[in-house]
Order: C-alpha cells, then sequence, then structure tokens
C-alpha cells in the first residue's frame, strides 16, 4: 500500500501527539457505545441505575441472557429475519446475476432504457412507494406475512445488485467469453463457469450488502406485520421500548446478540466490503 | 483429412456463433433481464403512479377511496405541521449530511497513512455502519436515558453539568441528539469510500508541489479536495437522498417528538397513515409534495454518474 502523505507532516512530536489524540477521542466517541451496550448486558437490575454509574458490571450475571431466550418473541424474530433477510438476498441475487449478464453482455434495443429503469427505481425514495405498498399487499391478501416482507425486500435489492454487478461483468474481457463460445459453450455454460468465478469478489459485495441492508429494514416489517410470530427482529426490540419502564438489561442483551453475527461477518469478509462498495462509487 | 475437418468444426461454429449472435440473442437477452423488470415496474413504478392516483383521495380505512382533488395538497401547505416537518427534515438532512462528510473525511484523512494499528483502526471506525441500525438506536437510547443514561452520568461526573440534560425530551436537544445518532451510525460509509479516494491519488503531484514550495495547507487544498470531488459528489448524494428518508432512527429514538421537534416527512406520513386521520390519501400526498426536490437532486447525482461512464 502506498504511504500517503496529505499535507500532514507528523515529523514533529506535537503534530504527532495531536494525531494520536485526535485518533482516541475518534475510536473513543466511536467504541464507547458498544462497550457500554455490552457492559449493560451483563448487569443485574440493581446495577442499572446507579449514580455513578459501574463502568465494569461489579456483578456480572448472565440473567439478561437466559432470560431473552426464554422470551419467544425474540427467538421467533430472530428466526424470522434469518429467513426473510436470507431467502430475499438470495432471490436478489439470482435476478441480478441474470439481469446484469444480460444487459452486459448482450447488444439489444432498450438495453440502455433499462439500465435507465433499473438506476431510476434505486434512487425513488422509499417513501413514495409505502403507502401504495400497502395497498397492493394487502390486495394480494399477503398482509401480515414473512412473503410480502420478502417480495419488498427484493425491490429494494435488485436495483442496486445488478448496477454493481453490471460494472463487474462488464469489467470481464469478452474474448473468454468468444473463447469458450467456439469451444463449444452455450451462453448459460459461460456465465457460470468463466463470468461467475471472475466475479466473484462483486457478488460477495453485492450479498454482503444486500443482508446488511436487510436486516435494517424497519418501515415495512412495522407496517406489514403485526401478529406476535411474523415480526422481524428491529420491530421485537422496537416493542420492548415502548410503554413506562424498559428492561434495559434484556434490550441491551437482545442488541448485543444482534450484533455478534455482524461483528464476526464484517471481520470475515471486511476486504470484498472495501473492494465492492469502491467499484460502485469511484467507478462512478 | 483431419486438417480439413476441424477447419469445417471451426468454421461452423464460428458461423454458429455469429449468427446466434444475431438472431437468438434477442429473445435469450429479453428473458434473463425480465425477472428484474417486471419487479421493478411491478412494485416500484406501478407503486408510484398509485401514489399519484391516491394524492387525490381520500382514502380511510375500511372505506371506499373518495376522489377530493387538491384538497390534501392544501391541507398539507397549510398545515403548521408539515411546515415543521418540512423544515425539522432539512435541519436533519443537511446537519447530519454535512457533519458525517467531514468527520468522515478528517478520519479518512488521518487514516490514509500508514501507522501501527492503523487497520484495527480502519475496522473499528467501519463498525458503527456496519451492525443494524436498531442496535444503534437502542444503545443510544438508553445512553440518553435520563434514569441510568451514562451520558448524562459522565457529563455529571466530569462537573460539565450539575444536573441530568433532557436529551430526547427537550425540543432542541433532541434534534441534537438524534442527528448525533445518525452521524455515529453513518459516518462509516463517507470514511470509506473517501478513503478509496484519497488513496487513488498519485503520490506525486504531492511531491511536485513540495518541489514547487507549496505549504501542507496548499497541497490539502489544492490537490486532495479536488481529486476527491467525484467520489465526494457521489456520496454525498447517496447519502442526502437516505438521510433525507431516514424513518428509523427518528421514530426509534423520540417517535417524531417532543412536540413534534423532530418530526420528519417520513415520521410524518406514517403518522397520518397509520396513528392520526389515517387517511391513506392524505399521506400519499405528502411525497408528492416533496418529490420535485428530489427529482432534482436526482438528476444531479444521475448526471455525475452517468458523466463518469461516458468518460470511461
Amino acid at each position: 500500500m502506498n504511504l500517503q502523505y496529505h499535507g500532514f507532516n507528523s515529523k514533529t512530536l506535537v503534530t504527532k501527539l495531536c494525531f494520536y489524540f485526535l485518533i482516541f477521542i475518534f475510536l473513543f466517541g466511536v467504541l464507547f457505545p458498544f462497550y457500554w451496550m455490552i457492559v449493560t448486558s451483563f448487569k443485574g437490575y440493581g446495577e442499572l441505575y446507579l449514580f455513578p454509574p459501574t463502568f465494569f458490571p461489579r456483578a456480572p450475571t448472565f440473567g439478561n441472557y437466559v432470560a431473552i431466550l426464554g422470551e419467544k418473541l425474540f427467538l421467533g424474530s430472530y428466526l424470522n429475519s434469518i429467513i426473510v433477510v436470507f431467502t430475499s438476498s438470495l432471490i436478489s441475487l439470482l435476478v441480478s446475476i441474470f439481469a446484469a449478464y444480460s444487459l452486459a453482455r448482450f447488444r439489444y434495443r432498450g438495453a440502455a432504457f433499462i439500465s435507465s429503469l433499473l438506476l431510476f427505481s434505486y434512487l425513488v425514495p422509499r417513501p413514495m412507494l409505502v403507502i401504495p405498498l400497502y395497498v397492493i399487499i394487502g390486495k394480494l391478501g399477503l398482509m401480515d406475512t414473512l412473503s410480502s416482507l420478502v417480495l419488498t425486500y427484493i425491490t429494494t435489492a435488485i436495483p442496486f445488485s445488478v448496477w454493481i454487478l453490471t460494472g463487474y461483468f462488464r469489467s470481464i474481457p469478452r474474448e473468454l467469453d468468444e473463447v469458450a463460445a467456439i469451444d463449444g459453450c452455450g451462453r448459460i455454460t459461460i456465465l457460470f463457469k468463466i463470468i461467475l468465478p471472475l466475479a466473484a469478489p462483486g457478488i460477495v459485495a453485492v450479498m454482503i450488502f444486500n443482508l446488511v441492508n436487510g436486516w435494517n429494514i424497519y418501515l415495512y416489517p412495522l407496517i406489514f406485520t403485526s401478529s406476535a410470530s411474523k415480526r422481524l427482529l428491529p420491530i421485537a426490540i422496537n416493542e420492548l421500548m415502548l410503554g413506562d419502564v424498559f428492561k434495559w438489561g434484556r434490550i441491551m442483551s437482545m442488541t448485543t446478540s444482534a450484533t455478534l453475527p455482524f461483528v464476526a461477518l464484517f471481520i470475515l469478509v471486511r476486504k470484498h466490503i472495501v473492494r465492492g462498495l469502491g467499484a460502485g462509487a469511484v467507478k462512478g | 483429412m483431419i486438417q480439413k475437418r476441424t477447419e469445417k468444426k471451426v468454421k461452423k461454429t464460428f458461423l454458429r456463433t455469429t449468427e446466434s449472435f444475431f438472431k437468438k440473442e434477442y429473445t435469450f437477452a429479453y428473458v434473463l433481464v425480465l425477472p428484474a423488470v417486471a419487479i421493478v415496474i411491478g412494485l416500484v413504478f406501478y407503486p408510484i403512479f398509485l401514489n399519484i392516483f391516491s394524492s387525490f383521495t381520500k382514502k380511510l380505512v375500511g372505506q371506499p377511496a373518495q376522489f377530493v382533488g387538491l384538497k390534501n395538497y392544501y391541507d398539507h401547505l397549510t398545515n403548521f405541521l408539515f411546515r415543521t416537518a418540512a423544515r425539522n427534515t432539512f435541519t436533519y438532512t443537511f446537519c447530519a449530511v454535512g457533519i458525517k462528510f467531514l468527520v468522515g473525511l478528517i478520519m479518512a484523512l488521518l487514516v490514509n497513512k500508514q501507522f501501527p494499528g492503523r487497520n484495527i483502526i480502519r475496522i473499528c471506525f467501519i463498525l458503527p455502519w456496519f451492525i443494524p441500525t436498531i442496535v444503534a438506536c437502542a444503545t443510544w437510547r438508553w445512553m440518553f436515558n435520563d434514569l441510568g443514561g451514562v451520558i448524562n452520568s459522565m457529563l455529571m461526573m466530569s462537573g460539565i453539568i450539575r444536573s441530568g440534560l433532557p436529551w430526547l425530551g427537550n425540543p432542541r436537544l433532541a434534534m441534537i441528539s438524534v442527528i448525533m445518532v445518525n452521524v455515529w451510525k453513518g459516518f462509516g460509509f463517507f470514511f470509506i469510500i473517501l478513503l478509496a479516494g484519497l488513496q487513488d491519488i498519485d503520490i506525486r503531484l504531492y511531491e511536485a508541489a513540495e518541489i514547487d514550495g507549496a505549504s501542507s495547507l496548499q497541497g490539502f487544498f489544492h490537490i486532495t479536495l479536488p481529486s476527491i470531488k467525484n467520489v465526494a459528489t457521489i456520496v454525498i448524494g447517496f447519502s442526502l437522498i437516505w438521510t433525507f428518508n431516514d424513518f428509523q432512527i427518528v421514530h426509534l429514538l423520540t417517535r417524531g417528538g417532543p412536540f413534534y421537534a423532530t418530526e420528519l416527512f417520513s415520521t410524518l406520513m406514517y403518522r397520518t397513515a397509520f396513528i392520526s386521520p389515517l387517511d391513506l390519501g392524505k399521506a400519499a400526498t405528502i411525497p408528492m409534495l416533496i418529490f420535485p426536490v428530489f427529482a432534482v437532486c436526482m438528476l444531479i447525482l444521475l448526471k455525475v454518474i452517468f458523466g463518469g461512464e461516458q468518460r470511461q
């Protein structure tokens, strides 16, 4: 990696101190909420509201975690979220791979139009769609089902996925296609044997982006599901924050368990994210 | 003999390939792209038209839609709540995006060089962006809490304030709090992309400038900033759109209160449709009113994106 310097001369001690001080401040601001969340989740009820607060639990306990495991709403909504997000991401990926392949490798009338159509639909503000989707989902009889969520999730995932994947597919030289064609490969075989393996980083990045986005979608599950068995995790946590007294220990243990898979996923695939996003944005 | 046969075979496959390039190509390509297009038309564009149509109706739950013409539009424009939401949304969006950009840029500049621990610090900076939003909102809500909230506790312990501040209870503070959470959650996006942009800058530009006697500050303003202009524009554009439409953070923290101090367009829509008048038609009017602003932003964004593609 290049040693870039952007004008900051870190040779003097004062500058170096300022530099590390700034980094420390930012790190503190960024990481403290995580620390506090985890610490709170291990506190018993008595310790939660102490002043001055204990920055490390005096009597750490797993009580909160045990309690939430017993709550059907938590486990159920966790499972629902996993089902919905994974299903919608996979479906979006499949549909987007075909569409991106079509747009990147074939020349036909309307290709540019379809490209613009998809890009435009990515930029459409979501509030514009919420009310009509509510009506449509109702008319389709899909209200309060997980399928309605899968359906709406893929509409948010597809435009972005197609956009990124088209860029990736285009960057793969056509000569490889032609060589395979001469060898007798059909178009589909070319797609699976040649293009997909080469575009693997882009596909991984898109999949991750859709997974992360899916977990963050809040408005759709809020209005499309109402019964407890169909709730997703974000809404379940929200429901704990209604009323007067919130069980903060429980809530923090829920959020901690919701965060862990993400941290793990992140550490595993951080290279792909940077590459995937960088290609999408910097490429322009 | 064998040579002739292989020659014929190569010619045949070549002709077959080029022939099929022009004949079967069209149908196959259309079939491939059909699912994506069908979904987008059915679940994005059709709803847009439905929304436009709904905005001219009064649609209460359980009742058929009644045509009311421009009444919804008039009601909103003369309604203090709509204007409050407008003011709040613009404040929220521009403050949050501006701060996110500055923080992201500063962090990217800091991390641009090699130094011990750099990789870990980079991961740490992106963490808030990567975790689910509810996690961030729940945690911050707990930190802002009047009873047991750690922010107040720390401020009181260090003597900065004497009694706890009502972070989510005071109208002005609530907006600041909500912006703070949005910034904490969202600066990672700016950080990661601006960093990529910074690393693309050719180091020789700086060396040349240094030879010419330019100071560090001049190097920053004349080399760094212009070089990341394209990337910055795209990132700012997207963030503007996303922040403008943000619903979750405000809903989880303040639900639009206190006294509508943090009511945004998105929460107003939700309120109109599912809480107060329960009038879907009226709710559909809100995005119609703000869409022109949006269209302008989108056109500008598209120009930058497509302008870049053509250059390639």
